[in-house]
């Protein structure tokens, strides 16, 4: 058994191994909302419910993307609030949302090899399409873009890109090579996901996360 | 524990054997290990040497086995032993580990079955032979193996059926009833070994300590491994990293299903089963992924017998069209690229004499009815042109098809060109046979099929 680490613990651990995050703020009730998104933060926004037990947020409709005026964002959270009623929730998050392209790195303790790394094509679809790219760790920056390379995500690092779309390689190998290095000096880590993680052409941020840890003794 | 290389040299080149449980009874593994190490063989096979050193049958029940005489114990026998043989019941294992500790044996080779792989109390009792033989500084290769053959010491102390020749791959293998299969096989198919283990529940030596000592063994040039598990991951990597540098090691890993994936329910977790993480494994520290035991052996034959190439770029020469455009297929497949060849190249082949209707790209199609001269021209140019890194030479049996001659021009270019990997689809039955034999006692893969052609290049120039 595992058990899943907090929304904002995590949100810490990937900061301390320069895993760039969209900019976003954790709140718990309506009045921290309104304040945060008095002006702060840039339009347009993300707003989620953050369950205590991590389970997959867009299946359970805990997600509302484009917003593009606070009281789209407003409207957006009192739905979610009541979506959420019976749900035990750790917060909210109300991030600016990174326009790019979707991708999910994800990590497993394999019983033989230990810490392992994984980078994939296109956040939800990832389980259709298992086109997907497997190292051990830990990795170096030219493992890293090798491993991007190999999948059909390839398209996206070229110089043109696809369909006009191009990804930073130099950006998501070092999100790959922290990821790793995170999950590699804490053994404690059973499973990782960022998913999805968005690449820009100039950056690459995980706009979700979800860390579960062994339980203590395993 | 840090690797000691002398704890297998002890295992390998020991200068007297005792069989512990040598019996009266043809069927008994205790007759099986005796036979081994006074014929070479249980079966008699061409070729099969009686171990040179002395050989000491122990049982208290007997006072002498196919002719030998019989100690009751170690303890009875009056000179120094180096490796004992184990043949007895489990429920013995223990204490005759003990006596061959008092006696100073330096090495065990436990063929009994009954201990981890039975569950709890077996993993019990293996745990205590481990701690006896670790008291006294002894080497335990099992339990539950087949037993070490080394064909270089004329050493066979196990019970497999037949004695493999001698060659220059080791294999390694988890299973002893597979190795046993194996022997036989490979005598059939002509491989030979440098080594033959089987580590069974590896209560002290493991798969990665054989890769280790293979590393420096002189009669040892490709490692075949076949593996069902092991505990220390990262240990296997990094050993197999610095050893496959100098040595190819190749692997078939059995348990390639989904089960092991266990997930507590994030994606990552469900979708990278243990198969695809011993696939990143293998490619992270070189070690080349057999599909079957076929694969295994020809993989691993090949290298041990030609240098690798890290130049993807190769031609194929063929006297029918459809051969080369089904190799050429299987290629594709298996990551390896067919080199554009350029004016230049196709104007000195046509000065060394090309079919009028030749192919004019690769593959290079020299028409039905090339003779060897013809052969000659292409093998010759293609090997010696700068931007081609490999060759796969096919012949179609044809009419006037010399395949002793054509399998010569091969063996020569080889020679003039021994950093360029070169493989044969010689396609037939009994009439090619003269020329693929050939081909084969000279160290150049040869097969009756593109496919496994493609597959061995592909082996040879680190895309598998």
């Amino acid at each position: 058994m595992a058990t899943a680490l907090g929304y904002k613990q995590s949100l810490s651990l990937l900061e301390a191994y320069g895993i760039e995050t969209p900019v976003q703020v954790l709140v718990r009730t309506p009045e921290q909302f309104d304040y945060a998104i008095a002006d702060r933060l840039r339009y347009p926004l993300v707003v989620k419910a953050i369950p205590t037990d991590a389970g997959h947020k867009s299946e359970k409709h805990l997600v509302e993307t484009g917003l593009r005026t606070a009281k789209e964002a407003k409207q957006a959270f009192s739905s979610l609030v009541q979506r959420a009623s019976g749900t035990p929730l750790e917060c909210f998050v109300i991030q600016e949302q990174v326009k790019g392209v979707e991708f999910i790195v994800g990590s497993k303790k394999d019983d033989v090899f230990g810490q392992t790394i994984m980078f994939g094509m296109g956040g939800v679809y990832v389980e259709l399409t298992r086109d997907f790219s497997v190292r051990v760790c830990p990795l170096d920056t030219e493992h890293a873009k090798a491993m991007l390379l190999e999948t059909k995500a390839a398209a996206f690092f070229t110089r043109d890109g696809f369909r006009g779309i191009h990804a930073s390689l130099d950006a998501t190998a070092r999100l790959l090579v922290n990821a790793s290095k995170m999950v590699e000096e804490n053994p404690r880590i059973a499973e990782m996901d960022l998913n999805p993680v968005i690449a820009t052409a100039n950056g690459c941020y995980a706009v979700d996360c979800r860390i579960l840890l062994e339980q203590k003794g395993q | 524990m840090a690797f000691d290389r002398t704890r297998i040299d002890q295992l390998v080149k020991p200068a007297s054997v005792a069989v512990i449980g040598a019996s009266a009874d043809p069927a008994s593994v205790g007759q099986g290990v005796l036979k081994s190490l006074l014929y070479g063989s249980v079966f008699e096979v061409g070729g099969a040497r009686p171990f040179p050193g002395k050989v000491y049958p122990v049982n208290p029940h007997h006072s002498d086995v196919l002719g030998k005489k019989c100690y009751p114990s170690v303890h009875d026998i009056p000179e120094p032993v180096d490796l004992a043989v184990l043949c007895v019941p489990a429920a013995a294992v223990l204490q005759v580990v003990r006596e061959c500790g008092q006696k100073k044996v330096k090495a065990l080779v436990i063929t009994t079955a009954g201990f981890a792989e039975i569950g709890a109390q077996g993993r019990i009792l293996q745990e205590q032979l481990a701690a006896e033989a670790d008291k006294f500084k002894m080497t335990i290769l099992g339990p539950n193996c087949l037993g070490i053959i080394r064909p270089p010491e004329s050493l066979n102390a196990s019970f497999a059926l037949a004695a493999p020749k001698d060659g220059d791959v080791a294999f390694i293998s988890q299973s002893g009833a597979l190795s046993d299969s194996v022997i036989d096989w490979a005598i059939e198919n002509r491989f030979k070994f440098s080594l033959l283990v089987s580590v069974g529940n590896s209560a002290q030596l493991d798969t990665t300590d054989f890769i280790e000592w293979c590393e420096t063994d002189p009669h040892t040039k490709a490692i075949a491994v076949y593996l069902e598990g092991l505990k220390d991951g990262r240990r296997f990597m990094e050993v197999c990293r610095r050893v496959s540098r100098t040595k190819p090691i190749v692997l078939l890993k059995a348990g390639r299903g989904a089960a092991g994936t266990k997930s507590a329910g994030a994606h990552t977790g469900s979708l990278v089963g243990s198969y695809r993480v011993w696939k990143a494994a293998c490619r992270q520290c070189g070690v080349v992924l057999a599909n079957d035991f076929e694969e295994l052996f020809e993989f691993s034959g090949a290298l041990a017998s030609q240098k690798r190439s890290t130049h993807n770029s190769i031609a194929i020469i063929t006297n029918g069209g459809g051969a080369g455009v089904l190799c050429a297929d299987y290629c594709e497949e298996n990551g390896i690229r067919l080199a554009e060849l350029t004016e230049d190249t196709l104007k000195t082949l046509e000065n060394k004499g090309m079919h009028k209707a030749y192919s004019r790209r690769n593959p290079l199609d020299l028409v039905g009815d090339a003779l060897p001269e013809r052969y000659k021209a292409a093998v010759d140019t293609l090997m010696s042109t700068e931007y081609i890194g490999a060759v796969i030479v096919i012949q179609t049996l044809q009419t006037m098809t010399d395949t002793v001659e054509d399998a010569k021009i091969v063996i020569e270019a080889k020679k003039k060109f021994p950093d360029k990997p070169i493989c044969c689809v010689f396609m037939g039955g009994s009439f090619t046979r003269p020329g693929s034999k050939l081909l084969v006692e000279h160290g150049i893969a040869e097969f009756n099929d593109p496919r496994r052609a493609a597959r061995t290049m592909a082996a040879m120039l680190g895309l598998l």
